[in-house]
Protein backbone atom coordinates (compact mmCIF):
# COMPACT_ATOMS: atom_id res chain seq x y z
CA UNK A 1 0.00 0.00 0.00
CA UNK A 2 1.41 2.83 -1.39
CA UNK A 3 0.72 6.86 -0.51
CA UNK A 4 3.64 8.75 -2.12
CA UNK A 5 2.87 12.48 -0.30
CA UNK A 6 -0.33 12.27 0.77
CA UNK A 7 1.66 10.19 3.65
CA UNK A 8 4.26 12.36 4.18
CA UNK A 9 2.08 14.52 4.79
CA UNK A 10 -0.07 12.65 6.77
CA UNK A 11 2.71 11.77 8.91
CA UNK A 12 2.98 15.79 9.43
CA UNK A 13 -0.17 16.03 10.81
CA UNK A 14 -0.31 12.95 13.29
CA UNK A 15 2.67 15.20 14.77
CA UNK A 16 0.87 18.20 14.89
CA UNK A 17 -2.07 16.22 16.72
CA UNK A 18 0.54 15.08 19.17
CA UNK A 19 2.16 18.10 19.41
CA UNK A 20 -1.38 19.80 20.11
CA UNK A 21 -2.17 17.28 22.40
CA UNK A 22 0.84 17.57 24.66
CA UNK A 23 0.42 21.28 24.35
CA UNK A 24 -3.03 21.42 25.74
CA UNK A 25 -3.17 18.26 27.99
CA UNK A 26 -0.09 17.50 29.36
CA UNK A 27 1.34 18.57 32.79
CA UNK A 28 4.28 19.73 31.02
CA UNK A 29 5.79 23.03 32.06
CA UNK A 30 5.95 26.11 29.48
CA UNK A 31 9.78 25.61 29.00
CA UNK A 32 8.92 22.35 28.13
CA UNK A 33 6.10 23.05 25.66
CA UNK A 34 8.15 25.36 24.25
CA UNK A 35 11.26 22.85 23.19
CA UNK A 36 8.62 20.69 22.44
CA UNK A 37 7.24 22.95 19.67
CA UNK A 38 10.87 24.01 18.42
CA UNK A 39 12.24 19.90 18.26
CA UNK A 40 8.91 19.37 16.15
CA UNK A 41 9.58 22.76 13.64
CA UNK A 42 13.25 21.46 13.68
CA UNK A 43 12.17 17.92 12.34
CA UNK A 44 9.23 18.85 10.13
CA UNK A 45 12.12 21.69 8.65
CA UNK A 46 14.56 18.75 8.32
CA UNK A 47 11.95 16.23 6.81
CA UNK A 48 10.37 19.04 4.28
CA UNK A 49 14.35 20.24 2.74
CA UNK A 50 15.29 16.16 2.51
CA UNK A 51 12.49 15.39 0.77
CA UNK A 52 13.27 16.94 -2.38
CA UNK A 53 16.89 15.94 -2.23
CA UNK A 54 15.57 11.89 -2.25
CA UNK A 55 13.85 12.21 -5.44
CA UNK A 56 15.07 11.72 -9.10
CA UNK A 57 17.30 8.92 -7.63
CA UNK A 58 16.57 5.24 -9.22
CA UNK A 59 14.22 3.25 -7.34
CA UNK A 60 15.35 -0.61 -7.61
CA UNK A 61 11.73 -1.13 -6.35
CA UNK A 62 8.84 -1.95 -8.59
CA UNK A 63 10.37 -2.05 -12.14
CA UNK A 64 7.32 -2.27 -14.61
CA UNK A 65 6.70 -5.92 -15.99
CA UNK A 66 6.22 -3.96 -20.00
CA UNK A 67 8.65 -0.74 -20.16
CA UNK A 68 9.41 1.84 -22.73
CA UNK A 69 13.39 2.06 -22.77
CA UNK A 70 14.41 5.90 -22.61
CA UNK A 71 18.11 5.31 -21.50
CA UNK A 72 20.65 3.35 -20.27
CA UNK A 73 23.50 3.57 -17.93
CA UNK A 74 25.93 0.40 -17.19
CA UNK A 75 28.82 0.33 -14.44
CA UNK A 76 31.08 -2.60 -14.99
CA UNK A 77 32.16 -4.26 -11.99
CA UNK A 78 35.18 -3.05 -11.10
CA UNK A 79 37.67 -5.29 -9.60
CA UNK A 80 40.15 -2.59 -7.95
CA UNK A 81 37.72 -0.68 -6.21
CA UNK A 82 35.41 -3.90 -5.32
CA UNK A 83 32.54 -2.47 -7.44
CA UNK A 84 29.77 -5.27 -7.79
CA UNK A 85 28.43 -3.05 -11.05
CA UNK A 86 25.39 -1.38 -11.55
CA UNK A 87 22.41 -1.22 -14.40
CA UNK A 88 20.94 1.77 -14.83
CA UNK A 89 18.00 2.52 -16.93
CA UNK A 90 15.41 5.16 -17.15
CA UNK A 91 11.60 4.11 -19.18
CA UNK A 92 7.86 4.76 -18.85
CA UNK A 93 5.94 2.17 -17.80
CA UNK A 94 3.47 0.72 -21.21
CA UNK A 95 0.86 -0.68 -18.39
CA UNK A 96 -2.75 0.42 -19.43
CA UNK A 97 -3.39 4.02 -17.17
CA UNK A 98 0.36 3.98 -16.16
CA UNK A 99 2.18 7.57 -15.26
CA UNK A 100 3.75 8.66 -18.68
CA UNK A 101 6.51 10.48 -16.76
CA UNK A 102 10.02 8.45 -17.22
CA UNK A 103 10.98 6.91 -13.93
CA UNK A 104 14.56 5.83 -13.65
CA UNK A 105 15.07 2.41 -11.73
CA UNK A 106 18.53 0.25 -10.76
CA UNK A 107 19.18 -3.18 -11.24
CA UNK A 108 22.21 -5.49 -10.43
CA UNK A 109 25.04 -5.75 -12.56
CA UNK A 110 24.30 -9.34 -14.71
CA UNK A 111 26.19 -10.26 -17.90
CA UNK A 112 22.73 -11.16 -19.42
CA UNK A 113 21.28 -7.50 -18.42
CA UNK A 114 24.45 -5.78 -19.78
CA UNK A 115 24.07 -7.97 -23.18
CA UNK A 116 20.37 -6.80 -23.19
CA UNK A 117 21.00 -3.67 -22.57
CA UNK A 118 23.59 -2.57 -24.59
CA UNK A 119 21.77 -4.70 -27.90
CA UNK A 120 18.22 -2.87 -26.91
CA UNK A 121 20.57 0.91 -26.60
CA UNK A 122 22.33 0.36 -30.08
CA UNK A 123 19.12 0.31 -31.78
CA UNK A 124 17.84 3.02 -29.68
CA UNK A 125 20.33 4.99 -31.15
CA UNK A 126 19.12 3.85 -34.79
CA UNK A 127 16.39 5.36 -33.49
CA UNK A 128 14.09 2.14 -33.31
CA UNK A 129 12.28 2.46 -29.72
CA UNK A 130 12.86 -0.53 -27.69
CA UNK A 131 9.85 -2.12 -25.75
CA UNK A 132 11.55 -4.18 -22.15
CA UNK A 133 9.04 -7.42 -21.04
CA UNK A 134 10.73 -8.38 -18.04
CA UNK A 135 9.29 -12.06 -16.66
CA UNK A 136 9.81 -13.47 -13.13
CA UNK A 137 11.45 -17.18 -12.88
CA UNK A 138 8.71 -18.59 -10.89
CA UNK A 139 10.44 -21.99 -10.68
CA UNK A 140 12.72 -23.35 -8.14
CA UNK A 141 16.18 -23.95 -9.07
CA UNK A 142 18.15 -25.77 -6.45
CA UNK A 143 19.56 -24.36 -3.42
CA UNK A 144 20.20 -20.51 -2.87
CA UNK A 145 23.90 -19.48 -2.78
CA UNK A 146 23.35 -16.49 -0.82
CA UNK A 147 20.73 -17.24 1.67
CA UNK A 148 20.13 -13.10 2.11
CA UNK A 149 18.48 -13.09 -0.87
CA UNK A 150 16.29 -16.45 0.12
CA UNK A 151 12.73 -15.40 -2.07
CA UNK A 152 14.58 -13.43 -4.30
CA UNK A 153 13.21 -14.62 -7.36
CA UNK A 154 15.20 -14.95 -11.07
CA UNK A 155 14.53 -12.18 -13.33
CA UNK A 156 14.45 -12.35 -17.32
CA UNK A 157 14.92 -9.68 -19.12
CA UNK A 158 13.90 -9.27 -23.49
CA UNK A 159 13.74 -6.59 -25.55
CA UNK A 160 11.92 -6.04 -29.03
CA UNK A 161 11.38 -3.58 -31.47
CA UNK A 162 8.09 -1.07 -30.93
CA UNK A 163 6.76 -0.59 -34.26
CA UNK A 164 7.00 3.38 -35.21
CA UNK A 165 3.32 4.66 -36.05
CA UNK A 166 3.61 5.46 -39.84
CA UNK A 167 1.20 7.67 -41.61
CA UNK A 168 -0.62 5.18 -43.97
CA UNK A 169 0.01 5.40 -47.31
CA UNK A 170 -1.91 7.21 -50.11
CA UNK A 171 -2.57 3.98 -51.93
CA UNK A 172 -4.32 2.11 -48.68
CA UNK A 173 -7.56 1.78 -48.83
CA UNK A 174 -10.28 3.67 -47.34
CA UNK B 1 19.18 9.02 -2.49
CA UNK B 2 22.01 9.51 0.50
CA UNK B 3 22.51 8.27 4.13
CA UNK B 4 21.80 12.40 5.50
CA UNK B 5 18.44 12.22 3.90
CA UNK B 6 17.60 8.65 5.25
CA UNK B 7 18.82 10.02 8.57
CA UNK B 8 16.64 13.02 8.82
CA UNK B 9 13.50 10.74 8.34
CA UNK B 10 14.95 8.24 10.77
CA UNK B 11 15.28 11.51 13.32
CA UNK B 12 11.57 12.48 12.30
CA UNK B 13 10.50 8.84 13.35
CA UNK B 14 12.00 8.78 16.72
CA UNK B 15 10.83 12.37 17.21
CA UNK B 16 7.43 11.19 16.39
CA UNK B 17 8.04 8.18 19.15
CA UNK B 18 9.07 10.90 22.09
CA UNK B 19 6.02 12.85 21.60
CA UNK B 20 3.64 9.68 21.74
CA UNK B 21 5.89 8.48 24.93
CA UNK B 22 5.19 11.76 26.33
CA UNK B 23 1.34 11.80 25.50
CA UNK B 24 1.35 8.82 27.32
CA UNK B 25 2.97 9.30 30.17
CA UNK B 26 2.36 12.98 30.78
CA UNK B 27 -1.66 13.55 29.71
CA UNK B 28 -4.36 12.62 31.25
CA UNK B 29 -6.22 10.93 28.30
CA UNK B 30 -8.87 7.68 28.99
CA UNK B 31 -6.64 5.06 27.90
CA UNK B 32 -8.29 4.37 24.90
CA UNK B 33 -8.19 7.58 23.35
CA UNK B 34 -4.19 6.50 24.08
CA UNK B 35 -4.62 3.40 22.48
CA UNK B 36 -6.44 4.80 19.30
CA UNK B 37 -2.97 7.31 19.62
CA UNK B 38 -0.42 4.32 19.29
CA UNK B 39 -2.51 2.99 16.31
CA UNK B 40 -2.88 5.93 15.01
CA UNK B 41 1.24 6.74 14.88
CA UNK B 42 2.72 2.53 14.13
CA UNK B 43 0.14 2.79 11.40
CA UNK B 44 1.19 5.76 9.92
CA UNK B 45 4.90 5.40 10.67
CA UNK B 46 4.64 1.85 8.75
CA UNK B 47 2.95 3.63 5.62
CA UNK B 48 5.12 6.49 5.02
CA UNK B 49 8.56 4.24 5.71
CA UNK B 50 6.54 2.19 2.91
CA UNK B 51 5.77 5.08 0.45
CA UNK B 52 9.14 6.61 -0.01
CA UNK B 53 10.47 4.24 -2.28
CA UNK B 54 7.04 5.18 -4.37
CA UNK B 55 8.65 8.51 -4.56
CA UNK B 56 12.18 7.44 -5.81
CA UNK B 57 12.55 7.48 -9.55
CA UNK B 58 10.62 9.80 -10.58
CA UNK B 59 12.04 13.14 -11.94
CA UNK B 60 12.58 16.31 -10.11
CA UNK B 61 11.88 19.71 -10.92
CA UNK B 62 14.62 20.75 -8.29
CA UNK B 63 18.76 20.60 -7.87
CA UNK B 64 19.68 20.30 -11.79
CA UNK B 65 23.77 20.42 -11.28
CA UNK B 66 25.13 23.40 -12.84
CA UNK B 67 27.63 21.33 -15.22
CA UNK B 68 26.35 17.63 -16.10
CA UNK B 69 26.79 15.03 -18.40
CA UNK B 70 23.77 14.10 -20.23
CA UNK B 71 22.57 10.39 -20.06
CA UNK B 72 19.09 10.66 -21.66
CA UNK B 73 16.30 13.03 -22.46
CA UNK B 74 12.72 12.79 -23.45
CA UNK B 75 10.57 16.09 -24.42
CA UNK B 76 6.84 15.83 -24.09
CA UNK B 77 5.21 19.03 -26.38
CA UNK B 78 2.41 20.91 -25.30
CA UNK B 79 -0.81 20.27 -26.60
CA UNK B 80 -2.85 22.79 -28.42
CA UNK B 81 -5.77 22.83 -26.05
CA UNK B 82 -3.58 23.98 -23.46
CA UNK B 83 -4.17 20.88 -20.92
CA UNK B 84 -0.93 19.35 -21.05
CA UNK B 85 2.14 22.64 -20.51
CA UNK B 86 4.65 20.59 -21.86
CA UNK B 87 8.15 19.00 -20.29
CA UNK B 88 11.95 18.72 -20.76
CA UNK B 89 12.93 15.28 -19.45
CA UNK B 90 16.37 15.37 -18.76
CA UNK B 91 18.46 12.20 -17.11
CA UNK B 92 21.99 13.59 -15.88
CA UNK B 93 24.92 12.61 -13.94
CA UNK B 94 27.05 15.35 -12.06
CA UNK B 95 30.12 16.68 -14.15
CA UNK B 96 32.98 14.18 -14.25
CA UNK B 97 36.12 14.18 -16.36
CA UNK B 98 37.51 11.08 -14.84
CA UNK B 99 35.11 8.80 -16.17
CA UNK B 100 34.61 7.57 -12.06
CA UNK B 101 31.38 6.04 -11.51
CA UNK B 102 28.22 8.45 -10.73
CA UNK B 103 24.56 7.35 -9.89
CA UNK B 104 22.17 9.22 -12.83
CA UNK B 105 19.14 11.60 -11.32
CA UNK B 106 16.22 12.46 -13.33
CA UNK B 107 15.07 16.20 -13.79
CA UNK B 108 12.31 17.57 -15.64
CA UNK B 109 12.56 21.25 -16.70
CA UNK B 110 9.12 23.44 -18.15
CA UNK B 111 9.20 23.41 -21.28
CA UNK B 112 10.29 25.98 -24.10
CA UNK B 113 10.64 26.19 -27.50
CA UNK B 114 14.26 27.24 -27.54
CA UNK B 115 15.42 24.84 -25.47
CA UNK B 116 13.84 22.33 -26.63
CA UNK B 117 15.64 22.47 -29.84
CA UNK B 118 19.03 22.67 -27.62
CA UNK B 119 18.20 19.68 -25.97
CA UNK B 120 17.01 18.10 -29.34
CA UNK B 121 20.22 18.45 -30.68
CA UNK B 122 22.59 17.59 -27.63
CA UNK B 123 19.77 14.04 -27.78
CA UNK B 124 21.11 13.85 -31.84
CA UNK B 125 24.70 14.07 -30.62
CA UNK B 126 23.94 11.50 -28.30
CA UNK B 127 22.72 9.01 -30.57
CA UNK B 128 25.90 9.19 -32.62
CA UNK B 129 28.15 8.12 -29.56
CA UNK B 130 29.05 11.90 -28.97
CA UNK B 131 28.83 12.47 -25.00
CA UNK B 132 27.45 15.97 -24.24
CA UNK B 133 28.02 18.12 -21.10
CA UNK B 134 25.37 20.16 -20.15
CA UNK B 135 25.28 24.04 -18.00
CA UNK B 136 22.84 25.71 -17.10
CA UNK B 137 23.13 29.03 -18.81
CA UNK B 138 22.88 32.70 -17.16
CA UNK B 139 21.66 34.15 -20.34
CA UNK B 140 17.90 34.41 -20.99
CA UNK B 141 15.73 32.84 -23.41
CA UNK B 142 15.64 35.12 -26.57
CA UNK B 143 11.62 34.63 -26.52
CA UNK B 144 9.02 34.79 -24.20
CA UNK B 145 7.49 31.45 -23.32
CA UNK B 146 3.79 32.74 -22.48
CA UNK B 147 2.62 30.48 -24.57
CA UNK B 148 3.75 26.99 -22.77
CA UNK B 149 1.75 28.44 -19.22
CA UNK B 150 4.71 27.65 -16.84
CA UNK B 151 4.65 30.14 -13.98
CA UNK B 152 7.69 28.41 -12.59
CA UNK B 153 11.43 29.94 -13.43
CA UNK B 154 12.79 28.82 -17.10
CA UNK B 155 16.31 27.05 -16.65
CA UNK B 156 17.99 27.94 -19.70
CA UNK B 157 20.74 25.04 -21.08
CA UNK B 158 23.88 25.03 -22.81
CA UNK B 159 25.21 21.94 -24.37
CA UNK B 160 28.70 21.14 -25.46
CA UNK B 161 30.10 17.91 -27.15
CA UNK B 162 32.65 16.36 -24.13
CA UNK B 163 36.13 16.28 -25.19
CA UNK B 164 37.69 12.43 -25.29
CA UNK B 165 39.48 11.31 -21.97
CA UNK B 166 42.95 12.36 -22.85
CA UNK B 167 45.63 9.16 -21.77
CA UNK B 168 48.76 9.81 -20.18
CA UNK B 169 52.06 9.37 -22.17
CA UNK B 170 54.04 6.82 -21.30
Amino acid sequence: MNFGHGAIVSGFVVVLLLMLGLSLYSTWSLRKKIAGILVVTLTYLLVYFSLPRMLGWPTDRQVPRRFNLVAVYIQEPNKATGGAGDVFFWATDLAPGADLRPRAYHMPFKASFKSAFQEAQGKLRQNIPQEGKIELDDQEQGVPLDWSRLGQKSVKLKFKDIPVNLPPSKDAPG
Amino acid sequence: MNNANLAAFAAAYVVIALLLLNVLIFTRWMWWVKLAAVILVAGLCTITYRSIPDLLGWPTARGLPARFNLMGLQIVEPDKGGTTKGNIFLWVTEMNLDGSPRVPRAFVLPFHPELQVKVAAAGTKLRKNLPQLGEISTKPFESAATDTGHNSKMINLDFFDLPDPLFPER
